[in-house]
């Protein structure tokens, strides 16, 4: 089969010292936690924040609502656990993002909210009521992007999509969440982007998944062969790219799967008629309508040159510090990272909870490379996936010269990193431009 | 003690540093074969050629440019090493000093020091050594002709006269290097299992010296159409320090375009180049102008010929306008 | 800059020395073994017609110094490594000119097997390629050192034509000294008879212990000035068998003779009971008749047949009255039709051509050494003799070289 990619960014390979780090994605371990309290914070979406629904002394089941937002743009928070709330109050998560968080006290007796049954008639739910229950389970996009995901099939439904493609390339070179459940629950995984491709109304589901996961193109196969029987109105396909960094972008994706370049602020629903799914979103969609369970655990991996990496089911809002607590060799850590090793954000403070987007952990020893200076070599050229020069921004910046930044296209910057990963001089390309991406933008839309 | 922690958590494993060793090794290969074939002097030489572009480099960036002493600086190491490579093996150590001096303080230096130069270093000291010591870098003689004679070190006079009959040269001593010439040019599989070395490390960008070499060996029928003598040209090829050119001055950083089309064009029109020089000057000349003369477009090259942004039209500078 | 990182650099920069200089090494071998096949090739293609071997490897020994005409010489060996030949690169001078010749010489350095004229200058024509074939065809396999027949002062010197004295019967003849001499040894001397030549000369001496004199000068009891005796004995009767005829041994008066090489001692007591012997065999008076006639203290002459022409008394006063050993070249002379009997003068001086036998020595080489005569090129004699002379050069290093190995 052909498979598809994109131009620059850069192939991860073995030579860093996560080297280990192939083997335990092949059998990835899965760890389940159960922590002793959780901060579940109300805006673990992009959206209308919630509001908490509980007070101070509630007693509250795992997959009870504890947040609700004020109108449809945002999606409900649940209890992860079952508990106390002991805490009300204001938390700064590390993206930068103020909200309310409540904090329950686990109380161990793994209480489940009566809502949580299993549902018979699943199969033949109609539409409206699967997109009640898409609203009503708080599934926002888990790669990272945080839009929920009834707001992304509204948008969808609106723009009238033909194809659903569900994203199984890891948007990060040493994740593997998202190819656990392809692995272990390759049927779920199916049928939940089924669900969603009958929300969106959509005819057409394309797999997305790089050719080096054999293991996991072994199982999404097979699940396709199953449900060819059932959907026999969906067309499904896998289709199967060759590992490079950033794939699992949206905007790459789209790139290498169809050859169009996804302009600032351009949404693949209009650009190629085509929506993207994560396969951790579509599992938690299949849970919602089977079991009638909410997001309420999502699967965290914990990487880094330290230790050897885990797969770990977490309740939303447990502690970075909890998770670390049974991660041997993470206390000789130098930085956590609070998301994967390329875009993730260090955190001083290992308090921090995990939230519905937060698909790693990171843990690094290893030291900086040094700073030099440029030696104009460009390497930073050829990785940039959007085709900018890193270099010559990251000069402009230096001069404050905003202007000419713009006519470069600084804007386009995705943020992912590929050009401090290959800067022999050590400079903190990446940032500097995502920053000035970050103003341009904002300067642009004011 | 604490720097700001910043995303990218990882980097490549390949710092400045490092590649710079790595290119020292790559070059390894024929400067053993130039001690080799030339002896105790080419250690000496480059002894010397090396450590004073290096000296000289570390004092003056300290001097002049407060902000870059937080670190040492190798690449001036390569490019004392290539300066000893490309001169001939009877070189006077005070020709080899001057010129190191010129390109430390002259070329690099002068500029802004390392990633700002705009000539490559090592080429222009051989290219001032072509003017300056015109004698001393004609003088080249035979391999094994001088191992342990050292006089040539203080007066420049080779052990040995070239004599120039060398009508049939073995294959095996053309791959071998054991040919008259420069000190450590002359020998093609020495110079490749250089390549090697780079190709290994990930350190060989290979569109400059593609664009290099396709002009040489295609060029060449069109551009010699009236004086077709293949055997000459492929020796010339093998062992006119094209490689050594194609292999290190063509992967250079600084001085060569950092888009790869830029490079890839560079590379051309440094290969026509070459092939002019050769044919109306000599070979030295071919050697060592062409890729002069094109460091001095790569700022031309590096301001036009860039990555296309996303969701910008090819030639969105000209549309701009 | 971390511990595995220089230890990646170390491993890469060992590699890498270990590579090239194992690639610079197999290319400096290489080259060689080309350089050295390449000299073997154009050995071959330079000697190949003399001399076809697998193997030339130039000869440097000290004797070398010696010779100053030869200008090379190599060894020539099979696939097996055995020493097939030599090939000599010889440049002789002479008062006219100079000739530059190359051979082909067989291992034991007896023959010649092949010979060419490099280059030749002030010594008449060169030779054509015809006249080339022809000495070739003369001198092929021949055993050396060469000379040409003219060269000879006689016909009596050519080895083949050497009459035989007339009258001879075949058989073993036998003569014994009547005394010992002054040394203690009796001298006795045995010709054998074959075809009317006499083909095999022995000459000894036995004293009371009954050791011969031989075995004594080869144990070196028993010495002379110049060789030892055994081997003048030996070198002597070779020469009479050659000649035929004691007379052309050309002894002088004072018992010696100049004309055998390596011959030094008195040859009077041989030539005296050689020319017994003749005498014996001309009576057909055998060894037996004359061992018992000797235990029986008679003279042979009882036994001597009619048929001889020389009367046994007519030898026997001369056997027993001269003890000095002056032989009878007259009585010889006149026992003989040959008119050769001229030669023999009584002091052994012989007049006139004879004189060369005496001096004679062609290229410096004894005319008793010669092995081979050829007839040459009538019209190219000036050319042969140059030709001759470089191969009778070669055969001169080849004779010391050979002494000088083994």
């Amino acid at each position: 089969m052909k498979r598809l990619t994109f131009k620059s960014g850069f192939i991860s390979r073995d030579g860093l010292d996560f080297v280990n780090q192939r083997k335990f994605m092949r059998e990835a371990l899965l760890e389940v936690c159960s922590p002793k309290e959780v901060t579940i914070p109300m805006k673990q979406h992009v959206g209308t924040p919630c509001e908490p629904v509980v007070s101070v002394g509630d007693s509250v089941a795992m997959g009870d609502p504890v947040g609700m937002p004020s109108d449809m743009g945002g999606v409900p928070v649940h209890a992860s656990i079952s508990g106390t709330v002991t805490r009300i109050d204001t938390i700064r998560l590390p993206n930068k993002v103020s909200c309310k968080a409540v904090t329950i006290k686990n109380d161990l007796h793994r209480r489940v909210s009566p809502r949580i049954t299993p549902r018979k008639n699943y199969s033949s739910l109609s539409i409206e009521e699967m997109t009640k229950l898409l609203w009503a389970s708080g599934i926002c996009g888990m790669g990272g992007e945080g839009v929920p995901t009834y707001t992304k099939c509204m948008r969808a439904r609106n723009a009238g999509v033909d194809t659903l493609l569900v994203n199984c390339t890891q948007s990060e070179p040493f994740l593997s969440c998202d190819l656990h459940h392809v692995r272990v629950n390759a049927a779920k995984v199916l049928q939940g982007a089924m669900a969603l491709s009958g929300i969106c109304h959509v005819k057409r589901v394309l797999f997305c998944i790089e050719d080096t996961w054999t293991d996991e193109i072994v199982a999404l196969n097979q699940a396709v062969e199953n449900a060819k029987g059932r959907y026999l109105d969906r067309k499904i396909e896998v289709r199967l790219f060759k590992p490079r960094f950033p794939q699992g972008c949206q905007q790459l994706l789209i790139k290498a799967l169809y050859g169009v370049e996804l302009e600032l602020g351009r949404q693949p629903e209009e650009a190629v008629k085509a929506v993207l799914f994560n396969a951790s979103t579509c599992f938690a969609f299949s849970e919602m309508i089977e079991k009638n369970q909410p997001l309420t655990s999502r699967i965290v991996t914990i990487s880094g040159d330290t230790i050897t990496g885990h797969n770990v089911l977490v309740p939303i809002g447990t502690s970075v510090a909890e998770i670390l607590e049974r991660v041997p060799g993470a206390h000789s850590a130098q930085r956590v990272a609070w998301g994967g090793a390329m875009t993730g954000v260090a955190i001083d403070r290992l308090d921090v909870p995990i939230i519905k987007t937060t698909a790693a952990i990171t843990i690094i020893r290893k030291f900086e490379p040094p700073r030099t200076n440029c030696i104009h070599c460009g390497s930073c050229i050829g990785a940039c996936p959007v085709g900018l020069a890193p270099v010559l921004l990251n000069r402009l910046i230096e001069l404050g010269q905003t202007e000419q930044l713009k006519s470069e296209s600084v804007e386009q910057c995705i943020a992912c990193g590929a050009c401090s990963y290959v800067c022999p001089a050590g400079i903190e390309l990446s940032t500097n431009i995502a920053k000035a991406a970050h103003r341009a933008r904002r300067s642009g839309r004011v | 003690m604490k720097r700001k922690q910043l995303a990218p958590h990882i980097h490549a494993d390949q710092p400045a540093s490092v590649r710079y060793i790595y290119v020292l090794l790559a070059l390894l290969p024929a400067w053993i074969g130039a001690v080799f074939y030339y002896g105790i002097r080419v250690v000496v030489l480059s002894a010397v050629s090396m450590g004073c572009f290096f000296l000289s480099d570390y004092i003056v960036s300290r001097r002049m440019y407060p902000e870059q002493s937080y670190y040492v600086d190798l690449s001036s190491l390569i490019s004392g090493l290539l300066l000893v490579l490309m001169v001939p093996a009877s070189t006077s150590v005070w020709a080899v000093l001057l010129a190191s001096l010129f390109g430390s303080l002259l070329v690099k230096q002068a500029f802004g020091g390392v990633g700002t130069n705009i000539l490559n270093p090592a080429l222009a000291s051989r290219a001032f050594l072509e003017f300056t010591f015109p004698v001393q870098m004609t003088a080249v003689e035979a391999p094994f002709s001088g191992l342990w004679h050292l006089s040539s070190l203080l007066n420049g006079k080779p052990a040995a006269q070239m004599v120039s009959t060398e009508t049939s040269v073995p294959w095996m001593h053309i791959l071998s290097g054991r040919i008259t010439g420069m000190a450590g040019v002359t020998s093609i599989v020495l110079l490749l299992i250089g390549l090697l070395i780079l190709l290994e490390r990930r350190l060989f960008r290979f569109e400059a010296p593609a664009g290099y070499f396709l002009v040489l060996i295609f060029g060449y029928v069109p551009f010699y159409w009236d004086a077709l003598r293949f055997d000459t040209f492929f020796v010339w090829l093998c062992t006119g320090g094209l490689l050594l050119v194609g292999i290190f001055m063509l992967n250079d950083y600084s001085t060569i375009p950092m888009d790869p089309k830029g490079r890839f064009l560079f590379g051309l029109i440094a290969g026509l180049l070459t092939l002019v020089m050769y044919r109306f000057g000599n070979s030295t000349y071919a050697m060592v102008f062409p890729v002069l003369m094109m460091n001095m477009t790569t700022p031309i090259f590096d301001h036009y010929l860039r990555p296309r942004a996303f969701s910008k039209p090819s030639w969105y500078r000209e549309v701009e306008e | 800059m971390t511990r595995s990182f220089f230890k990646g650099v170390t491993i890469h920069a060992a590699i890498c020395v270990l590579v090239t200089l194992t690639f610079l090494f197999s290319c400096l071998s290489y080259a060689r073994s080309v350089a050295r096949s390449g000299q073997q090739e154009e050995y071959r293609e330079l000697y190949g017609s003399l001399l076809m071997a697998s193997e030339y490897r130039s000869l440097k020994t000290e004797v070398l110094d010696n010779h100053e005409d030869i200008l090379a010489v190599y060894s020539a060996y099979d696939e097996s490594g055995r020493l097939i030949g030599y090939i000599l690169d010889v440049q002789t001078q002479n008062a006219d000119g100079m000739i530059h010749t190359q051979m082909s010489i067989s291992e034991d350095g007896e023959n010649l097997m092949n010979i060419r004229v490099v280059e030749q200058s002030g010594i008449g024509e060169a030779l054509t390629e015809e006249q080339m074939d022809t000495l070739r065809t003369q001198l092929k396999g021949q055993r050396i050192p060469v000379s040409v027949r003219k060269d000879l002062p006689t016909e009596a010197y050519k080895q083949m034509d050497y009459d035989p004295l007339l009258g001879l019967h075949d058989g073993v003849y036998y003569a014994q000294a009547e005394n010992a001499a002054s040394d203690g040894y009796k001298d006795y001397c045995e010709i054998e008879v074959s075809g009317g030549r006499i083909v095999r000369v022995e000459w000894d001496a036995e004293n009371e212990l009954s050791h011969t004199r031989s075995q004594d000068s080869i144990s070196g009891e028993y010495k002379v000035s110049g060789n030892i005796w055994a081997e003048q004995s030996y070198r002597l009767c070779n020469r009479l068998v050659l000649v035929q005829d004691p007379v052309k041994l050309a002894m002088k008066s004072d018992g010696k003779t100049e004309i055998i090489d390596g011959v030094t001692i008195d040859i009077s007591t041989f030539v005296q009971l050689v020319n017994d012997c003749i005498a014996n065999s001309r009576a057909s008076f055998t060894k037996e008749q004359y061992l018992k006639n000797q235990s029986g203290t008679e003279d042979p002459d009882d036994d001597a047949s009619s048929e001889t022409t020389a009367p046994p008394e007519e030898i026997t006063p001369a056997v027993t009255d001269e003890t000095k050993g002056a032989p009878e070249p007259t009585t010889a002379a006149d026992t003989e039709p040959s008119e050769l009997g001229v030669i023999g003068g009584e002091d052994g001086v012989v007049s006139g051509e004879g004189d060369n036998i005496l001096s004679d020595s062609v290229d410096g080489i004894p005319l008793s050494e010669i092995r081979t005569y050829i007839d040459g090129l009538p019209e190219a004699q000036a050319q042969t003799a140059a030709l001759l002379s470089s191969v009778n050069e070669a055969y001169k290093f080849m004779r010391e070289y050979l002494n000088w190995v083994g």
